[in-house]
């Protein structure tokens, strides 16, 4: 081993002995040697010069006065471990040697007095044992170092690939959370348009919410103008609705609130319920004119302020679409409300009105219109196959002018219909796309009209009666002036005159009767109210129910003293015979009329009762009213009674009808006592 | 006495002249007021029954064109008018026509007639 070139890197050695003589020795031994020896004369100064320089060995004398040679160098071991120490000792004893290699670790012994080329040695492999120690530990040093260092690098590597893996991984969850959150917003986009009424938007916003579980209930206010508006929650899963006044002026604001004193005011004296924390998001119409917002959306929550703002932002996010939604439904609503005011307008309608298409499909009707909803309006109206007789529709499309026309449903009711066209224009020219028919009920109007024409036909037929009965006059007469001629001038027991008889008798007769229809055909006015002999009117009615009496029998109690009585004859007489006449008719089969005449204090009166069926007591009532009849067509016209009675009330009188079912009826013509 | 009957119906007029017949009078007869005015000129009756409605002339016009014909000079003949159109006022209205008397159809009785003639002539003797 060879020690370093360089004086400055020269090993140096501490040499401690108190006695000089031997510093000096060692000194001169070891000057140019290679080696820098510095002296110490005791155990203390040895101590301090210790730290002054850095030695690579350390020669102590075992005797020494302030300490042994061990103990001093037990000291170098503990603040110099890597210096080597050696021992000069002249005693050879075993205690002492091992106690320096326990305590001290000394490197080597040399015996006093030393040999110098054996003291050379020892110091020489002593530093060489040091610098190899040193080295040693310098290297395990440096590679402690190196190690450190190479340590910290791949911790620095690993924590970069920690945080680049993080980052990586960071922005891609970013990348799945905006994609989540851009898919979430497309599908409310999608459920949003299905949306078309407040109801189902407020499904979806609460389809949207459900996941802050902060959220306790949702509640959506939609106005209707300043004064009116429907609030919509769920409660237990069902949802509710109410309409409420915002009348409160905030509610023209735009802006987000979060429990807002005005707002939780309202909120506790609209719905009568207190919210924890009320959040107020307005929504406004894209297009409405309204200066404030048309939707409001409400939170009552106990949401945290992150997740709160988190779910503001996601509202806020959705605004925009919703405001388009908004006048969707807006529109809807009034259009709903406007066809709700238009039906209520149509239903309102007592009389049947349908409007109908081009191809007789009913578009709209009323409920007078139909019984069953079918397509076409002839089924609808009266469950036919083809277009109703007589209706005016197709006049009016071809037209293109209202019609009028009469239809009759197959339950004998009749209708007067009007269809109105309802024009537009399609391709540069007008035309009728559909009609709207209005019918009215006139089977009562129709009725009262034939009957009145069967009334003037029996007035005509009065009339030609008279002029009839005019003619056979005529003849009669001759007829019966003949036969008293011939008469005259046959013997009076002779056959001839007896045949001549008969035919005068005849002659009579028919002049009877004739005098009896002419009277009958006279016209009531014409006649004034006098005093007439009842019983002489009654008997002059009879000769004309010869025909109608054939079955019945008649019976007669005319009473003797009778006073005269207000009436005019003739219309007095088409009374009774009118009477006389429905009493025949209502026994067709046979039954018994009994004629009474009577007086009672100053009223004169006829009574007509038969033994027929009776009239029930809820036809009773109506029996006087014109045109009511029981009989079949051609046999009444309904107006006999109510004639019969406007006669006798002319005459101050009255006609009253009394009647047992099974037993029969009785009808007593009152008039006053002339 | 001559008697003329006036009547488009034919047993009437029969009826009459039989019984005026038999009472010992002239009678002729016409079936409508054309044939009725020329006997009445021809014949110089001194009563003439007239029925009211005849086709043709009917009874008041043919005593009007009698009249006419006879230049408004006061006419000697007894004139009756009939009719089965009979009311209270065909009276006044025969009167005004220029009859003397009306008898109303049917005839209660035939000879009746041939009395109320008979006693206008005796009258008529008086006029």
């Amino acid at each position: 081993m060879s020690l370093p070139k360089n004086p400055s890197s020269q090993p140096k050695v501490l040499f401690v002995d108190d006695e000089d003589s031997i510093l000096s020795s060692a000194k001169r031994l070891f000057r140019g040697k290679g080696i820098e020896l510095i002296t110490a004369s005791s155990p203390h100064e040895a101590l301090s010069t210790l730290h002054q320089h850095d030695f690579d060995a350390v020669v102590s004398d075992f005797r020494m006065a302030s300490m042994t040679g061990t103990e001093f160098l037990e000291k170098v071991k503990i603040e110099k471990p890597l210096t080597s120490r050696l021992l000069l000792t002249g005693y050879n004893d075993n205690q002492i040697i091992m106690d320096a290699v326990n305590r001290a670790a000394v490197f080597k012994f040399i015996s006093k007095p030393w040999i110098d080329s054996e003291l050379l040695l020892a110091v020489e492999a002593a530093v060489q044992h040091a610098l190899r120690k040193k080295t040693n530990a310098k290297l395990i040093h440096e590679i402690g170092e190196q190690n450190q260092k190479l340590e910290v690098l791949s911790q620095n590597l690993e924590s970069e690939v920690v945080s680049r893996t993080q980052s990586i991984e960071d922005s891609r969850s970013q990348a799945e959370i905006k994609e989540r959150s851009v898919k979430e917003l497309v599908a409310f986009v999608k459920n949003l348009s299905q949306v078309s009424t407040a109801a189902e938007l407020y499904e979806t916003i609460n389809q949207e919410i459900w996941r802050y579980h902060g959220v306790l209930t949702l509640y959506f206010l939609f106005l209707h103008g300043a004064e009116k508006g429907k609030i919509y929650w769920t409660q237990s899963r069902t949802l509710h609705e109410k309409t409420v006044s915002p009348r409160a002026s905030h509610f023209k604001d735009l802006n987000i609130r979060f429990n807002h004193q005005d707002d939780r005011q309202w909120w506790v004296e609209s719905l009568k319920k207190e919210p924890i924390q009320l959040a107020a998001i307005p929504v406004r119409g894209r297009e409405s004119n309204q200066n404030g917002p048309l939707a409001l959306i409400f939170l009552d929550h106990n949401l945290k302020p992150e997740m709160l703002n988190q779910l503001m932002d996601r509202m806020t996010e959705r605004l925009q679409v919703m405001t388009i939604v908004l006048d969707k439904i807006l529109l809807a609503e009034q259009l709903i409300m406007a066809t709700e005011q238009w039906q209520a307008t149509f239903s309102a309608f007592s009389d049947p009105i349908a409007v109908v298409d081009n191809q007789e499909n009913v578009i709209r009707a009323n409920r007078t219109f139909y019984k069953d909803k079918k397509r076409q309006c002839y089924e609808m109206f009266d469950d036919r196959e083809e277009i109703c007789g007589g209706c005016p529709m197709p006049q009016a499309t071809l037209t293109m002018e209202p019609a009028t026309g009469i239809v009759q449903q197959s339950e004998k009711k009749i209708f007067r219909v009007n269809s109105y066209p309802v024009k537009a224009a399609t391709r540069n020219f007008e035309q009728v796309v559909r009609v709207v028919n209005h019918y009215t009920d006139v089977t009562q109007e129709r009725e009262l009209y034939l009957k009145l024409v069967q009334s003037e036909k029996l007035a005509a037929v009065g009339l030609l009666a008279g002029n009839i009965a005019h003619e056979l006059n005529n003849p009669l007469s001759g007829l019966r002036s003949m036969a008293q001629v011939l008469k005259s001038e046959s013997p009076e027991n002779s056959t001839m005159y007896q045949d001549l008889d008969e035919i005068e008798k005849a002659s009579i007769r028919c002049q009877d009767i004739i005098r009896n229809v002419l009277s009958f055909s006279e016209t009531s006015e014409d006649g004034k109210v006098a005093s007439v002999d009842v019983n002489s009117v009654v008997e002059g009615t009879l000769p004309l129910l010869k025909s109608s009496l054939r079955y019945q029998s008649l019976e007669l109690n005319l009473a003797s003293d009778l006073p005269q009585a207000f009436a005019q004859p003739s219309s007095l007489q088409q009374v009774i015979f009118n009477l006389l006449n429905n009493a025949c008719q209502a026994m067709p089969n046979g039954g018994v009329i009994v004629i009474t005449t009577w007086k009672k204090k100053n009223e004169v009166g006829i009574t007509i009762e038969d033994n027929g069926p009776g009239i029930p007591e809820d036809i009773l009532k109506t029996i006087f009213e014109p045109f009511f009849t029981t009989k079949s067509e051609g046999q009444g016209t309904g107006l006999g009674l109510s004639i019969s009675k406007g006669i006798i009330e002319k005459f101050k009188g009255r006609l009253v009808a009394e009647s047992a079912v099974g037993k029969g009826t009785k009808f007593n013509i009152v008039l006053k006592k002339a | 006495m001559k008697v003329l009957i006036v009547d488009d119906e034919v047993i009437i007029g029969r009826a009459i002249q039989r019984a005026f017949v038999a009472a010992g009078h002239e009678v002729s007869l016409a079936h409508t007021g054309i044939e009725g005015l020329e006997k009445w000129q021809n014949t110089k009756p001194d009563v003439v029954f007239l029925d009211v409605i005849m086709p043709g002339l009917t009874g008041p016009q043919v005593i009007e064109e009698f009249k006419k014909r006879n230049n408004g000079k006061t006419i000697d003949t007894h004139i009756f008018l009939m009719s089965a159109h009979s009311d209270v006022n065909q009276e006044d209205r025969a009167k005004a026509a220029g009859a003397d008397g009306f008898i109303p159809k049917p005839f209660e009785n035939i000879f009746d007639i041939v009395k109320k003639a008979e006693s206008a002539i005796r009258k008529g003797d008086i006029k």
